[in-house]
């Protein structure tokens, strides 16, 4: 079981347009996600890649004290043929595009989950 | 009784052993004709290798490559590698969603498999020649994934509540480090110093010190997230419960079967040159061709019993090939074509499997060589994971009778054991 624990901060604008949020997971391996967003659980247990899912607007996000946007992600080995993993995670909607450094691992054994924790500070 | 026990006492051992001899084989018949080659070098050259680099990374594939090469410096004498760029150049682009389907987009991207194959031999004149291959293989269809992660239903059930129990504990454990922050006066120093800095960025209008300030949020962001993520690592070492989790899911895998139904269509190309003497100057084409390989299930649903019928043709030239009429040697290229198909009957929950294979074969361009066939029957049986009990009998295109298989050795095995004949 391996951790990659990554944070970052994410500037929004005055505006009413959505903050979206894409998890791609990598190498045809599954996985589950539970998005938290102030505390309170926005995204329950999504599967695999998430796509362009609405955390909030910029207006919403844009608080004091600031949001932070938490990520928990849990990759699953199913592949026979590879023990490769990714995890790429991006939000738009904002001030600009925000695309964290795609974590590649290799995991030891068939069925070895890998868990991704993401923090963003929105301001 | 006492030779029961015998019987059972030895037939694991007996079966081990099969397995450590794999690698020494001799196929004397085959029925892989007619499945798509997924390594057509290897094919082409006629190798029947066991000892193939499959890197799935572009470090493991530069690695094997500089290996085998003595850092570029030599070639080797005997190398096989087979790969699929679309998973080793861009696998972090090929999500689940994109492997589960039969888009002939995402088949060519993921199941294009590159092959090479270097081999080097003696002749009888005691000349070394090296032979070398390349080969790939498209996957044009491929059929859709019969079941829900490769899994039965129990099964996926059961993987569902593993990743939910630990996303749940995840959750769990980061509300109790957040908790426990708040009598840390680090931590709320932290925050507090977080909120001010987020209020000034908001307020700043020059964009070099706006730049600056986000550099110290950043750092300051970093430091919070460290402090929970420690409480919640050192929660997951201590959890016996996870540690449960993790085994049921790697004991899970071993359930996973991805099997796929509907109609599929494979194109192979290869081409193979020789260099005697291992000079490059004596480099010579030995042959090329391809390979365009059907499949389907006519009753895909079920899992006890399944019928799957393949059909192939398949174009090999070789040229200047050295061929004998009435006992005169001649010399010519030849243009092969095979046509032939395939029924396979999967039976008792696809572990025994009997098929009957048909191949007609043809020179194209040459009317003094007679037209041939061959004709294979062949039975499988998996006694256990990674164990089987093979039968091959057959008509080969020379017109010999062949039979392979470790099937008639276990069965004399049996016999043995249990006949009043001391041994």
């Amino acid at each position: 079981m391996k951790e990659f624990n990554t944070s970052d901060i994410y500037e929004v604008k005055n505006s009413t347009d959505p903050v979206l949020l894409t998890i791609v997971i990598g190498h045809g391996q599954v996985a589950k996600t539970d998005v938290f967003v102030k505390g309170k659980l926005i995204g329950d247990k999504i599967e695999n890649t998430i796509e362009d899912f609405p955390v909030g607007s910029n207006e919403e996000l844009r608080t004091s004290p600031p949001t932070e946007l938490v990520a928990h992600t849990v990759v699953y080995d199913i592949q026979p043929t590879t023990n490769e993993t990714s995890y790429k995670f991006i939000l738009r909607g904002g001030a600009n595009v925000l695309s964290l450094p795609t974590i590649r691992y290799k995991v030891q054994k068939d069925g070895d989950i890998v868990i991704y924790t993401t923090r963003i500070l929105f301001f | 009784m006492k030779k029961l026990l015998i019987t059972l006492f030895i037939l694991p051992i007996w079966m081990f052993a099969q397995e450590d001899g794999d690698g020494d084989k001799k196929d004397e018949i085959s029925v892989d004709l007619l499945r798509s080659p997924s390594s057509p070098a290897f094919t082409v050259l006629g190798l029947q290798t066991t000892d193939i680099e499959r890197p799935t990374n572009p470090t493991d594939l530069a690695v094997s490559l500089r290996t085998s090469s003595e850092n570029f410096t030599a070639f080797p004498n005997s190398y096989s590698l087979e790969f699929a760029p679309g998973w080793v150049f861009g696998g972090n682009n090929i999500t689940y969603d994109d492997f589960d389907s039969d888009d002939i987009v995402d088949n060519l991207i993921q199941n294009t498999v590159l092959s090479f194959a270097i081999n080097t031999k003696e002749e009888n004149d005691s000349i070394s020649t090296t032979q070398v291959a390349l080969g790939v293989k498209f996957s044009l269809l491929r059929g859709c994934i019969d079941s829900e992660y490769g899994l039965k239903r129990d099964n996926r059930i059961k993987l569902d509540n593993s990743l939910n129990k630990i996303l749940d504990f995840l959750a769990k454990s980061n509300e109790e480090a957040e908790e426990e922050a708040k009598n840390d006066e680090a931590y709320l120093r932290l925050e507090g110093q977080i909120a001010s800095l987020v209020d000034s960025i908001r307020q700043e209008t020059d964009d070099t010190e706006k730049e600056i300030l986000k550099i110290e949020l950043r750092a300051l962001q970093q430091q919070k997230s460290n402090f929970v993520a420690k409480y919640i690592s050192e929660k997951l070492a201590e959890s016996e419960t996870m540690e449960q989790e993790r085994k049921e899911l790697q004991e899970l895998a071993e359930q996973v079967k991805f099997e796929r139904e509907g109609f599929k269509l494979d194109l192979s190309l290869a081409a193979s040159w020789n260099f005697e003497q291992q000079n490059i100057n004596n480099g010579k084409l030995f042959n090329y061709g391809g390979w365009l390989t059907g499949a389907y299930d006519l009753n895909p649903d079920s899992k006890k019993t399944n019928l799957s019928i393949l059909g192939t043709a398949r174009m090999l030239l070789s040229p200047d090939e050295e061929y004998t009429v009435n006992a005169t040697m001649m010399t010519d290229d030849l243009l092969r074509f095979d046509v032939g198909g395939r029924v396979i009957l999967g039976a008792l929950e696809r572990k025994l499997s009997i098929s009957a294979e048909g191949l007609y074969r043809t020179v194209l361009n040459n009317d003094n060589i007679d037209d041939t066939h061959r004709l294979v029957f062949n039975l499988e049986y998996e006694v256990s994971k990674n164990r089987l009990l093979t039968l091959s009998l057959g008509r080969d295109f020379d017109g010999n009778f062949n039979s392979d298989g470790n099937l008639i050795a276990f069965l004399n095995l049996v016999v043995g054991i249990g006949s009043k004949r001391p041994f």
